[in-house]
């Protein structure tokens, strides 16, 4: 199934998420008008999600430690706000 | 530290993006000093941001009828609309060790410089966080930063004279853009220098914004050096590819 969510964050950037899921994230693509740093970083977190389960503290415990590994910073959406798109998503 | 200023010129929205990759190369090399450049884009342009769709962001076939670029830029933030008549650009591109720590600091290091030239203006203005300008709560400048080997390059415009019903035939903006906003329609979040003053020149828009951002600095006027010519059409080439900007 596809879906694509799209929000501007409260204090923060227009967040939009397009995925494709059946038990498990199969792709992911995240748009915006945020910040990444570096900017790879967001191709890097988009690849931590895919195989993932729909499991929301599962995916932001992915999402926290692919940040904090790869030294990614992020302005204008965090981990929560990913994780509750794709929840509402699915 | 001694900066190199490239005084305001006017190029395509290709070149453009490509000189500020080129000097944040050589900067990054130490074979360039930290810059400040001005800018005016010819023919006018849209750019959007290094995470947005393009194909959303921009209505493509309008761009086309009336002559208009469209390019992805390598820092992050929101589309623009580059009014070859109507707003001057600047880059400035320095280790980022020259400012405050932190990435949001540093947005509002490098806007102050943009109230301080508005206040000589006798334009009242106000960082508004993260990254815009505002006046009476529209936006009159939009400023994005990327980050690269130690380099920061931030660029941002300051709207002079923006067609801004033009912009808005260009730009496709959405409504959960402005959902948080207390505004009816787009056209109300934006204003201009000259709307503010009306009879101010862009002579006297450039003169304040220069003075402003080489305030307290040593600093020499310049062109740019031969190494960052020699790699400006490969990325020309990349700024005009389907696979740059439509990537996302």
């Amino acid at each position: 199934m596809q879906k694509t969510i799209k929000h501007k964050i409260k204090n923060g950037k227009l967040l939009e998420i397009r995925i494709e899921f059946e038990n498990t994230i199969e792709s992911i693509r995240i748009f915006g008008d945020f910040f990444v740093y570096p900017a790879e970083g967001l191709d890097i977190i988009e690849k931590a999600i895919v195989g993932m389960p729909i499991d929301k503290t599962l995916l932001k415990k992915v999402i926290d430690e692919c940040m904090e590994k790869n030294n990614i910073e992020v302005i204008g959406f965090d981990s929560d706000a990913i994780t509750s798109f794709i929840t509402e998503a699915v | 530290m001694r900066w190199r200023v490239i005084p305001l010129d006017t190029y395509s929205g290709y070149r453009n993006m490509s000189i500020d990759e080129a000097i944040s190369e050589n900067v990054a090399k130490n074979i360039s000093e930290p810059t400040i450049r001005f800018y005016r884009w010819s023919p006018s342009a849209v750019s959007v941001g290094r995470f947005q769709s393009l194909e959303e962001e921009v209505n493509i076939e309008n761009c086309r009828l009336q002559n208009v670029d469209c390019l992805r830029r390598i820092t992050g933030g929101g589309a623009v609309y580059h009014d070859e008549n109507g707003e001057i650009t600047y880059s400035i591109i320095a280790p980022q060790m020259l400012f405050r720590n932190g990435i949001r600091e540093s947005y509002e290091e490098i806007c102050g410089y943009i109230i301080n030239a508005l206040t000589s203006l006798n334009i009242k203005s106000v960082f508004a966080p993260i990254n815009d300008i505002l006046v009476n709560n529209r936006k009159i400048s939009g400023n994005a930063q990327a980050r690269k080997n130690k380099i920061l390059l931030q660029h941002g415009t300051i709207l002079y004279d923006t067609d801004i019903k033009k912009m808005f035939t260009l730009l496709n903006v959405s409504k959960e853009k402005i959902s948080d906003k207390m505004i009816k329609n787009a056209e109300e979040r934006v204003t201009s220098i000259k709307r503010e003053v009306p009879g101010i020149t862009i002579e006297e828009v450039y003169n304040a914004l220069l003075k402003a951002f080489t305030q307290n600095k040593e600093f020499r006027f310049g062109t740019l050096t031969s190494e960052e010519i020699k790699m400006l059409p490969e990325l020309e080439k990349k700024y005009k590819s389907k696979e740059w900007n439509f990537y996302r």
